[in-house]
């Protein structure tokens, strides 16, 4: 480096365009080694913000599924108890779940007509879509899904679910108890 | 970067110096040493997240117990152990009008027990043994109840050729713990539930989950069935511990100690 001490004004200060020059070439080395460094940083992090959200979407979809086999439906929290309850549910060629929410006058029977509320849950391209089959209301509940398959079993029914994102994939089994 | 000075000449050329270098390469280490962080961070939310929903693992979707609760917007409970071999148990029956399931009749002989209308009765009609002896029974049993105490309560119609001394046999199962006549000529008296009166016939403790009150005919004049209300009697013990007397003033204080059975 040229020492800018002295005060002849033809004297230029800074580095030189050599030091420079070797100066970015072992720069150019360094980024090499980082970039192969990088290698394993960068991709378990993209691979990690990937499985977070296959996971999110997963609790996404337990949520929203607690809330409605949780006995009564959620769009009307009020009321009489007996108005609202989950009475029936039935399994539509293995890949949709319908349930049956009691209407009023409550009669505690699946009548899947009005006034009782029709609630299905379905497949649709890569998102689970929960409508309501009277108001039209429909609401995409988990995104990323790779199949949706329904179990019916003795009061209950087995939902199994894969989502993927990629060549990630991940499981998710659960069984609610429904009437 | 080095600024030209205006009297400089013009062919003079700036560069970086060395502490403008110096700058830029900390900031740069910087901001390298910052990604460190966040990779922690960032793969401890992922195992926070991960340890929520284990692939291999079944979760279960249960329905809070609780109407209310339910109604009020409770969602299922989700747990990894199934807690419920099925849906939560129907709530007990605590009433039973002579036209539901848990009625029944015994009648020897010709028919003797008809349905009568008495705008008094539960639901405006009740059944009528027309009396006599013949050993007719009319049940009201109670099932699914769990082990306690049940008050049990019977409602009627009353008339004036109703017999005076209705008898009603309580059982737990197939054991009598309880013997009451009750008079059907006057209205019940002793409670007034949902617009009803109804005519206290004790308290009695069930443990075999099955209570039943017999009617027979065994009276003097025509014998009512129409309905049962029982109602869960939590009664509780009461232990005296200590009782002491202030010897300066007119205090006393009394310990004791409350259990259920």
């Amino acid at each position: 480096m040229i020492n800018c001490n002295h005060t002849r004004i033809s004297r230029r200060c800074g580095f030189t365009l050599m030091e420079v020059v070797v100066v970015g070439a072992l720069m150019s080395l360094l980024l090499m080694l980082f970039s192969a460094a990088w290698q394993g940083f960068a991709r378990p992090t993209s691979s990690a913000v990937r499985r977070a959200r296959l996971i999110r979407e997963a609790g996404l979809l337990v949520e929203a599924l607690s809330r409605d086999v949780g006995g009564s439906l959620a769009e009307q929290p009020l009321g009489n108890k007996e108005t609202s309850r989950l009475v029936g549910h039935t399994v539509i060629a293995g890949n949709e779940l319908r349930l049956c929410f009691d209407g009023d006058p409550a009669d505690e029977i699946a009548n899947w007509a009005l006034p009782d509320t029709v609630i299905t849950w379905t497949l649709t391209g890569d998102r689970i879509v929960r409508s309501n089959l009277l108001s039209g209301a429909v609401i995409t509940v988990a995104d990323s899904v790779d199949t949706f398959t329904v179990v019916d079993l003795p009061a209950a029914v087995q939902i199994q679910v894969q989502f993927s994102d990629g060549e990630l994939t991940r499981d998710l089994t659960l069984e609610a108890v429904v009437p | 970067m080095q600024r030209l000075k205006p009297n400089q000449h013009k062919s003079r050329r700036a560069g970086f110096t060395f502490l403008e270098l110096q700058v830029a390469f900390l900031l740069l280490a910087l901001s390298l040493a910052a990604l460190g962080p966040m990779v922690v961070m960032q793969s401890r939310h992922l195992a926070v997240l991960e340890d929520r929903f284990d692939e291999t693992t079944t979760y279960h979707l249960t329905p809070v117990e609780s109407d209310w609760a339910s109604r009020l917007g409770a969602a299922a409970v989700v747990t990894d152990t199934a807690t419920s071999s099925g849906p939560p148990p129907p709530p007990i029956v605590t009433l039973i009008d002579q036209t539901d399931p848990g009625y029944t009749e015994e009648d020897i002989g010709a028919i003797d027990w008809t349905t009568v209308h008495n705008s008094h009765s539960y639901g405006s009609y009740q059944r009528r043994q027309n009396g006599g002896g013949f050993g007719d029974k009319a049940y009201f049993t109670f099932e699914n109840l769990p082990a306690g105490n049940y008050e049990v309560f019977a409602t009627w119609g009353k008339k004036s050729n109703n017999a005076p001394n209705t008898p009603f046999t309580i059982y737990d199962d197939t054991i009598q713990v309880g013997f009451r006549r009750r008079n059907q000529k006057k209205h019940p008296k002793d409670a007034w539930i949902e617009g009803v009166r109804w005519a206290q016939l004790g308290l009695f403790p069930i443990s075999s989950g099955t209570l039943k009150v017999m009617v027979s005919d065994n009276a003097n004049g025509y014998v009512m069935a129409d309905a049962i209300r029982i109602a869960p009697v939590q009664v509780n013990e009461v232990e005296i511990l200590g009782l002491n007397r202030s010897l300066t003033d007119d205090s006393v204080s009394l310990t004791v100690r409350l259990s259920a059975p």
